[in-house]
């Protein structure tokens, strides 16, 4: 919501900004956390595709290749046809309380 | 909330040692600097509009971290 001459309007965050004359700093964060999970990286990816639209059925959850996807929460999968696999949970800090949510899920499955 | 503006490399570096972090490595890259965090083997890029911090699940680490730069930077 931004006020100019006594009006307001709606501006999505990078209009403002500029509007504003300011530059928006974006902080991402990412963690890994290693699963045990046999089979390609795309089945795991698909695994927890299932489990975050599970968990988070109010959000759209997508998924690309080996990326899974919801706000700015990017969950990627990597490794070989051997059991660990590596996984990269990276969000902004925008979306702190779903990506801290989602890596502590992954977390928890890993132990 | 979002942040805005840019980190004070001084400014951090002063607050990560204040943290107790002690072994940051700092060094140029082609758009602004990393901070290597030795022990911890995590990092931090920086450059004027973006910070990315990547580390292991030490997910106290990186709660710190994420205190130290939204101190860094302004909000609206």
């Amino acid at each position: 919501l931004v006020m100019k001459d006594n009006t307001h309007c709606l501006m999505d965050v990078e209009d403002a900004c500029k509007e504003v004359g300011i530059n928006r700093h974006i902080i991402r964060f990412t963690s890994t956390v290693y699963l045990n999970d046999s089979g390609p990286p795309l089945s795991t990816a698909k695994k927890l595709h299932q489990l975050l639209e599970e968990k988070l059925s109010q959000w759209s959850v997508t998924i690309s290749d080996v990326e899974v996807s919801v706000e700015s929460v990017i969950v990627k999968v990597e490794g070989d046809e051997n059991e660990q696999k590596s996984i990269f949970v990276s969000w902004t800090n925008q979306d702190e309380d779903l990506g801290s949510y989602i890596l502590e899920l992954l977390s928890s499955m890993a132990k | 909330n979002y942040e805005w503006g840019s980190i004070n490399l001084s400014e951090l570096m002063a607050k990560l040692s204040k943290e107790g972090i002690n072994d940051a490595k700092l060094d140029n890259t082609a758009n602004g600097y990393v901070i290597h965090l030795q022990e911890k083997d995590a990092l931090i890029h920086l450059d004027e509009k973006n910070t990315h911090v990547l580390c292991n699940s030490d997910e106290n680490l990186r709660s710190r971290l994420r205190t130290i730069l939204m101190q860094c930077l302004k909000k609206f």
